[in-house]
């Protein structure tokens, strides 16, 4: 009897931990998705916008440093981005093309559209100046909370850390009304085997994966 | 007391304050003098947070980094609020940038008051050291008037007692917590739910 009751506190307290331990992305799919889904045939991606917490570079590192790092980043994490997308559009997946990269920058610097424009502009303006039915935008948020020599300290002393956090959210909003249609939010942490280009890398693989314009989910 | 109610009492306890000890988002705090009601507005406009912070670095180089990494949680959490309130239920219109046109436009804009990254090892290892933080204000202004609408506080910390819940704390999840519970409230407060 008493075998039991202790079993299932036990099973109590695995479930409580497991909650706390799994992390899993939030995506958002808009209730009317199946509609604009069948409407649309060219997805723009934007590119992405990179923000690194100050935080994790040493003290008198110059901040135009980090801004520029912050934008390489975001020229790396486009480039891997658009090619995880491709990928699963060669497989015939989706059921919509995107619109090339290359194509996209082309037009928004004809039309004038820096990244300090874009925020003052509504997804619905920045789709029809691109010519296309939906785009796709977003941030990557990366922090390294720990350092590695203190995570390796850590392991010493048997507890780990996290050393590189990502966060990415990436939304798509039709070009008519700019209204939201599908967004996906997700934070992991890493260890020491972890670098945080590895994990923003399988952070898109997955996004490619659960990207909604899938041919078989279309009603 | 034996051994068994002591490990189930201490156990309970430490669960209570695992759950209850991270902080707050507060309700709405409706303005007693306004009359508007967040259902009247068509647009939000979500305006960056501004920097708050009475954080004393005597250090040059140590408080650009601070006040950088402020700063762009500033944006960042704007940005959260923003897409939130986009997944909420009969969604306004959302907007980053201030609008033109006559629409009635709510503006949510507000501050950081207290933004401590904390020490994650410190964390790790030891009780009530290395703290998270992340307090802010947040307003609800209407465009138009200028007139103050509501407030909502935040004031979140690292669970106290430390470990490894307490050290995936970090002022990013804070901040994603809040938008979610900020975008709740509003969502609440413009779909009312009707009587039967």
């Amino acid at each position: 009897m008493c075998y039991k009751k202790n079993n299932l506190f036990f099973k109590y307290l695995i479930g409580i931990l497991v909650v706390f331990l799994s992390a899993c992305a939030t995506v958002y799919t808009a209730p009317e998705f199946s509609s604009y889904q069948a409407k649309h045939r060219t997805l723009a991606i934007l590119p992405p916008i990179v923000s690194i917490n100050a935080q994790s570079f040493k003290p008198g590192t110059p901040i135009e440093l980090i801004d520029r790092q912050q934008l390489e980043e975001a020229q790396l994490f486009y480039g891997q981005l658009y090619s995880q997308f491709l990928a699963q559009q060669a497989k015939g997946r989706y059921t919509i093309v995107f619109q090339d990269i290359e194509e996209t920058k082309s037009l928004l610097s004809a039309k004038g559209v820096t990244a300090e424009k874009m925020r003052a502009m509504t997804r619905a303006q920045i789709g029809q100046a691109l010519g296309v039915d939906a785009v796709v935008s977003s941030r990557i948020y990366r922090d390294k909370p720990m350092s590695t020599g203190a995570a390796l300290f850590g392991l010493l002393l048997g507890v780990g850390g996290i050393t590189n956090e990502v966060q990415i959210n990436l939304s798509v909003h039709e070009a008519v009304e700019g209204r939201l249609v599908w967004n996906y939010d997700h934070i992991v942490g890493g260890g020491v085997v972890n670098s945080a280009e590895g994990m923003a890398k399988s952070l898109m693989k997955s996004i490619s994966k659960k990207f909604p314009y899938e041919k078989n989910k279309r009603k | 007391m034996n051994m068994t109610q002591f490990y189930r009492t201490t156990i309970a306890l430490s669960l209570s304050v695992l759950l209850s000890a991270c902080g707050s988002t507060s309700k709405f705090n409706r303005e007693t003098t306004s009359t508007k009601s967040l259902a009247d507005y068509d647009v939000i406009y979500v305006a960056d947070f501004g920097n708050a912070t009475t954080k004393k670095i005597s250090n040059p180089d140590k408080f650009a980094i601070y006040k950088k990494s402020v700063d762009e949680a500033g944006i960042g959490f704007a940005e959260m609020i923003a897409t939130n309130l986009e997944k909420t239920k009969n969604p306004p219109q959302v907007t980053r940038a201030a609008p033109e046109g006559t629409q009635t436009v709510l503006r949510i804009e507000g501050d950081i008051t207290l933004f401590e990254r904390g020490n994650m090892m410190a964390k790790l290892l030891l009780p009530f050291a290395g703290s998270t933080k992340f307090n802010a204000s947040v307003r609800f202004i209407d465009q138009a008037t200028n007139e103050k609408v509501g407030n909502i506080s935040v004031d979140k910390n690292s669970n106290p007692l430390g470990g490894g819940y307490a050290a995936s704390q970090t002022t990013n999840a804070f901040m994603k917590g809040a938008a979610d519970k900020i975008a709740e409230q509003v969502e609440l407060l413009r779909n009312p739910i009707e009587k039967k």
